[in-house]
This record gives C-alpha cells, sequence and structure tokens, in this order.
C-alpha cells in the first residue's frame, strides 16, 4: 500500500485527484468529516462529492472537547454568559474552514445564541498553542490531541455529552449540562473510492 | 468490490489490537456496511449545508 499524502484546501486536493483516478478498487481516499463540508464552502471544485465517490466504511469516531485557556472561564454557562455580555469581543479557533472543529464550533455558537470571531488555524496544533496561551477564548479540540495536555492541565475542558451508549471516553461525564441541545461534537474520519462516472 | 473492501476493513477495526490503540488515542472504531454508509453521507452532507447555511460560512 503506497500512502500518499495530500493535503492542502480542506482535503479538497487529495479528494480532486482520488475521483480522477480509476475506480478499480486500487485506488482509496481516507477523508474527515470535512469532504461533506467542503462543497459547501469551496467554490469550483473539480470533483462531486456524493456522484464521484462511492462510500466503502467509515473508521473512526473522534470526539471532540471544548477546551479554554485556564483562567477564560469557570464553565460552559460562564462562558455564554461572558460572550454574551460582549459580543464579538471574544473568539475561537478551529483547525481550518469547514473541518470538524470549526462545524462544532459553528454548531454551538448558533446553538447557544452567541456572537464571536471565527479564527481558522493551519491545524489543530498552532490552535491548540493559541488557545493555551489564552490568545483565542476556546476551540473544539479533537480529544486525541487534546487528552495529554488536559491530563497536564494546561487547559480547561469541558466534554460535550454526545455520549452514545457504546462510546467510552477515558474522560470523565461531564457535570455540566448544556441548557441548549447538544451539540454533535464528532468528527469523524472515512473511508472512499472513486466512483465510475457516468460520462466515461 | 466495495462490500469486500468494507468487510476487510470491519475486520480490522474490530481487532483488539487496534481498539486498543485508538482507545489510548481518545478515538473508537465506527464502521457500518457501506450501503448505510452512504446514505449516512448523503445525510450528513445535508445537514453540513444546513449548518453552512445557518452560520454563513464562506472562504475567502
Amino acid at each position: 500500500v503506497i500512502v500518499d499524502n495530500k493535503p492542502g484546501a480542506g482535503g479538497t486536493l487529495g479528494a480532486a485527484i482520488t475521483a480522477k483516478a480509476p475506480a478499480d478498487g486500487y485506488t482509496l481516499l481516507v477523508h474527515s468529516a470535512g469532504h461533506l463540508v467542503n462543497p459547501w464552502i469551496y467554490k469550483g471544485l473539480s470533483y462531486d462529492t456524493l456522484k464521484d465517490f462511492a462510500g466503502i466504511t467509515p473508521m473512526a469516531s473522534l470526539p471532540n472537547v471544548l477546551v479554554t485557556a485556564p483562567s477564560h472561564f469557570a464553565d460552559v454557562k460562564d462562558l455564554v454568559a461572558k460572550v454574551k455580555a460582549k459580543p464579538g469581543s471574544f473568539n475561537y479557533g478551529s483547525a481550518g474552514n469547514g473541518s470538524a472543529t470549526h462545524m462544532n464550533a459553528e454548531v454551538f455558537r448558533l446553538a447557544a445564541g452567541i456572537d464571536a470571531q471565527h479564527v481558522p488555524f493551519r491545524g489543530t496544533p498552532e490552535a491548540m498553542t493559541e488557545v493555551m496561551a489564552g490568545r483565542v477564548d476556546w476551540f473544539f479540540a479533537p480529544m486525541v490531541s487534546a487528552l495529554p495536555l488536559i491530563q497536564a492541565a494546561s487547559c480547561r475542558r469541558w466534554p460535550w455529552a454526545r455520549a452514545s451508549a457504546r462510546r467510552r471516553c477515558p474522560m470523565r461525564r461531564p457535570r455540566w449540562r448544556p441548557a441548549c441541545r447538544a451539540p454533535n461534537t464528532c468528527s469523524g474520519s472515512g473511508c472512499s473510492r472513486p466512483r465510475k462516472r457516468r460520462s466515461r | 468490490v466495495i462490500d469486500r473492501l468494507q468487510a476487510e476493513v470491519a475486520k480490522i477495526m474490530v481487532s483488539p489490537e487496534l481498539k486498543e490503540r485508538l482507545e489510548k488515542l481518545g478515538a473508537e472504531p465506527f464502521t457500518m456496511p457501506s450501503a448505510q454508509f452512504n446514505k449516512f453521507i448523503v445525510d450528513e452532507t445535508a445537514k453540513a449545508q444546513q449548518v453552512v447555511k445557518a452560520a454563513s460560512i464562506k472562504v475567502d
């Protein structure tokens, strides 16, 4: 198996190359949840997300946790109250436009009815660094990346309960239950192969 | 071909070694038959469209 990493533009570069590959089962695309967001935010994609790929299987579910710098907010309720008191003066990071960390933050923002500035970063490490430094107020971090830092207590966390029955998360259950509808805070990774184009 | 690939991946994903590795990372295996996955993709893509619209997300 040859793994050919084609990062960039939210995964659309790799997807575009895969879409043009022969549909023989030898070329596969491993993509993130952003694959399903990209058609709505990138204009002029050279492929059709639904028509040019055939899904094989999802692979893993990666829960996100809401993290902030330790000194910024006491809990989620406090966060919502502070942002409501000063709309537009807070910001939140993401691992890039259209990424799951971005979408989860938007779902949270809409559900909580708060107004804040989105700051897209190149990836999760950059966003985490800025949150820990306190320059970014919050970030829906993938558990994978946040866990070591949370355990080291360099940032505060409240895992949202999208606790499906099968999920066994290494973190404790959240003590605070959101007043708003709990957003879906899972990002994911799937595997699709190019679908035969109808025109050929 | 798709079903065979799906079955192979599903087999790997339920292996205890991989499960343990994923859990240590804070992730969990997540598989479903390809027909169901394709429906999932269609549904989730539609949901993404709603969020993008509601939040007026634009890439400059």
